[in-house]
């Protein structure tokens, strides 16, 4: 196995220690303890990429998610390598991203609301590895 | 691959004093991008007695420019576009073309601001230092 692939599969930190930080997250949005339950597997989702290091849950509560696979720009240059996401948010600052969208369609409403918590345009989150997108619909889905 | 026209759908900038802001362009109207950097004169006297070319090259502003809808119900997109050119700090703008290409640069609402409410429309073109950039 090559060093790169070894570093790849690298815990970041313990389970433990990654239960801990998505649990002060969940404290800090409130989230109960019956909804907490209902959405184990997102949590699930959430603690396994904190574990990998591929999420880290900032001393404010932000969330900032290192991409695996940064999406390039067609000359191989990488201009969003990571995404971060406020704890917080009105509906107001969510309401313009989902301007045209319709209310079945899940997974774009879900990419407007992880554009309003990051600050990115949809156009940046629709190029998203569906490894990176699925920890972002993890995210997203304790803002609905 | 071929070339894909088409329309600008989405327009942001994350200012950071004023706050995230978001404008959507109309639908089939021309958009103008100008990446900035550096330009050569264009002066057909601007050659030496030896026949030799005088290059004169001076650097330009990047520019975005197109006519967006005037949202005046949730927010106020010409109120907005007033602040952020207003304010001396410039915010990070995206646009984000039909065809998936995302371009992104520092900068500001410059010259005039202009919204028809007849039409429901506002022109403003956003320019800024450095370069603008395309970043996926």
């Amino acid at each position: 196995m090559s060093n790169k692939t070894a570093k790849t599969v690298q815990i970041a930190v313990s389970r433990d220690v990654a239960e801990k930080d998505l649990e002060r997250w969940l404290n800090h949005k409130r989230i109960g303890i019956t909804k907490r339950e209902n959405m184990r597997d997102n949590i699930d989702i959430l603690v396994d990429a904190v574990q990998d290091g591929q999420l880290v849950v900032e001393e404010d509560c932000k969330i900032t998610q290192k991409l695996a696979f940064p999406p390039e720009n067609g000359e191989g240059d990488v201009h969003v390598s990571e995404l971060v996401y406020a704890p917080r948010m009105h509906f107001s600052q969510i309401q313009p991203k989902l301007k045209g969208i319709k209310p079945g369609d899940t997974e774009t409403r879900l990419l407007g609301y992880a554009a309003a918590l990051s600050g990115q345009p949809i156009g940046v989150l629709r190029k998203l590895d569906t490894v990176d997108l699925a920890v972002l619909q993890a995210v997203a889905v304790f803002f609905l | 691959m071929s070339a894909i026209g088409g329309d600008i759908i989405e327009v942001t900038c994350n200012h950071p004093t004023l706050g995230d802001f978001t404008f959507y362009p109309k639908g089939s109207e021309d958009s103008t991008y100008d990446l900035g950097g550096f330009r050569s004169a264009d002066e057909a006297n601007g050659v030496d007695g030896s026949g030799a070319m005088i290059d004169q090259m001076n650097r330009v502003r990047w520019f975005f420019e197109v006519v967006y809808a005037w949202e005046q119900t949730t927010t106020d997109d010409l109120a907005s576009m007033k602040a952020l050119a207003a304010d001396p700090v410039p915010g990070t703008w995206t646009f984000t073309h039909i065809n998936g290409s995302v371009y992104s640069g520092d900068g500001k609402p410059v010259g005039d601001i202009q919204a028809n409410g007849n039409a429901g429309t506002l022109t403003a073109k956003i320019s800024g230092g450095a370069d603008l950039e395309k970043i996926v």
